[in-house]
């Protein structure tokens, strides 16, 4: 999807995050949309098109929910199973070049951490492969398997790994709104004990209650809200839905074909990416899509991490509002407000120079994959 | 991770028509899958529709019950408490030569002796009424 800079990001709305005892996920969405609303310094009304996004497990996060506790009729509305924030955004601007909606609204909010227990350790790849009878439980399973292969195939070692989560944590010391800022070096990562060898605990996300609202118009319209619009420039999708019918699906090789695309469309290399945001419900996320998205070659990402690349200082500015790992766990929401906040240059501490383009990354488990090249100009 | 009873681990369900004949296989010690009538694709998981050619037809058939280890991750967590009693235990994606690739556990090998690549053949454990799991242990 080619865009040019045609849909833009005017504002965005954040609500505190970690425990959030009582609150019902639709409910942390509204108050997220009421923030977002403020800073665009819109009213409801404004509104006409809703984007909201399933927040799994808990019922939170349908458009006909949603629009009837929030009070909005907007002209179009949706609902999508799992948004990542890429998905969400597509969707948005695909409303807005197509003219369905003007002023659009992508909202996710959950209770997943203090609200009804939701089974993150239910059957892993049930749908696609029979695992429960196995235990093959929980994220961690996959993940720990696509580590594994990457070891084999590469020489990858858990210390290179572990990189990922040290250089999330230093990032996330830099950001007042994340939940983990403690100290947390190579040597705690090591320490650390397995869940699923070779993946240790600190490689994959905590759980966490939260919110966030997006809102975005035509870069038209974007020139009369008060803050910097950040434009969009491409966005491209590749599925596996294949599952394990496909040869090395753990690996998502097809992600290859996101970063192509999207490159392409938005008319850049991943030499012009100023800082880079990947989803990141496990450290593999990150490991893998360094090397799909062509920011080291394949197979030597190991020593890539270990060289502090990613860490605060290194070459290549990733997650640095502390992603997943660190600051919250909002599949991949609070990584587009880090994209915006970077390239208005509201990022304070972790502010990255003169940041100007930005790729955010994301997949829906081992299904499917997006990516978003976001700027703060449109390019002439 | 759990004081109350011990959740019963997840077994298929027998009485669904078009996956039984798998395990019902497996029970009588065969790897067995839907080989598609019109382009001859093996289905896994079982499925209505051949994945490939969207025919329904199919004839069950027996394959070879080898492969190797694509990967494997050790369990050192149960992330239910059904597997408590279990860890560590392995956890596999099988590259099965016939084509299929599965989830399953690779069994009789100290976890730290497995590796990618090695030869599998099938272990069978019984569940339910002439049923069983497919498992693997090393050739």
């Amino acid at each position: 999807m080619r865009l040019d800079g045609s849909v833009a990001v005017v504002a965005l709305g954040v609500t505190e995050q970690g425990k959030l005892p009582g609150r019902d996920g639709d409910d942390i969405a509204i108050e997220a949309l009421g923030y977002a609303l403020e800073e665009a310094q819109l009213r409801k009304e404004d509104l006409d098109g809703l984007i909201t996004c399933k927040a799994a497990g808990t019922g939170a996060g349908v458009d006909t929910e949603v629009g009837r506790k929030a009070g909005l009729n907007p002209a179009f509305s949706a609902t999508l199973d799992y948004g990542t924030c890429n998905f969400s955004l597509h969707l948005a601007a695909m409303a807005i070049s197509s003219g369905m909606a003007t002023t659009v609204a992508c909202l996710y909010g959950t209770n997943q951490k203090t609200g009804k227990k939701y089974a993150f350790t239910r059957a892993a790849g049930d749908a696609g492969n029979p695992g429960g009878p196995y235990g093959f439980l929980h994220i961690s399973g996959p993940a720990a398997l696509a580590f594994r292969r990457h070891q084999t195939l590469f020489g990858t070692t858990e210390e290179q790994l572990g990189h990922i989560s040290v250089a999330s944590r230093a990032w996330a010391k830099m950001n007042p709104q994340a939940i983990f800022r403690e100290d947390f070096t190579i040597d705690d990562y090591l320490a650390s004990p397995y869940l699923v060898q070779p993946l240790r605990r600190p490689d994959v996300t905590m759980i966490s209650d939260g919110g966030v609202a997006l809102i975005l118009t035509s870069a038209e319209r974007a020139a009369d809200f008060p803050k910097a619009p950040v434009y969009l420039l491409a966005g491209a999708q590749q599925t596996g839905l294949r599952l394990y019918q496909n040869d090395d699906q753990l690996m998502r090789p097809w992600i290859g074909k996101v970063a192509e695309r999207v490159y392409a469309n938005a008319g850049i290399t991943r030499d012009d990416v100023d800082a880079v945001f990947i989803q990141d419900p496990t450290s593999i996320w990150i490991l893998q899509m360094l090397e799909w998205y062509g920011f080291c070659e394949r197979g030597e990402v190991g020593p890539f991490l270990e060289s502090g690349a990613i860490a605060p200082g290194g070459t290549l500015p990733v997650n640095t509002n502390g992603g997943q790992l660190s600051e919250a766990y909002m599949w991949g929401w609070l990584h587009i407000v880090e994209a915006v906040r970077q390239l208005r240059g509201e990022a304070a501490d972790r502010q990255v120079d003169d940041a100007k383009v930005a790729l955010y990354c994301s997949t829906k488990g081992f299904e499917k994959a997006a990516a978003t090249v976001l700027a703060s100009e449109v390019p002439a | 991770m759990s004081t109350q009873a011990k959740p019963a681990k997840p077994l298929p369900d027998l009485d669904d028509p078009v996956s039984a004949p798998f395990w019902k296989a497996a029970g009588e010690g065969r790897l067995s899958f839907q080989r598609c009538a019109k382009c001859g694709y093996l289905r896994w998981p079982a499925a209505a529709i051949c994945p490939q050619c969207w025919s329904p037809d199919a004839e069950w058939t027996d394959v070879e019950p080898t492969g190797e280890v694509w990967s494997f991750g050790v369990y050192d967590r149960a992330f239910s408490g059904a597997f408590e009693d279990d860890v560590p235990y392995v956890v596999a994606l099988v590259s099965l030569d016939a084509g299929p690739q599965m989830i399953s556990n690779v069994v009789d090998i100290d976890p730290g002796d497995l590796t990618v690549g090695m030869r599998v053949t099938a272990a069978y454990e019984p569940f339910g009424d002439g049923a069983a799991l497919v498992k693997f242990r090393p050739t």
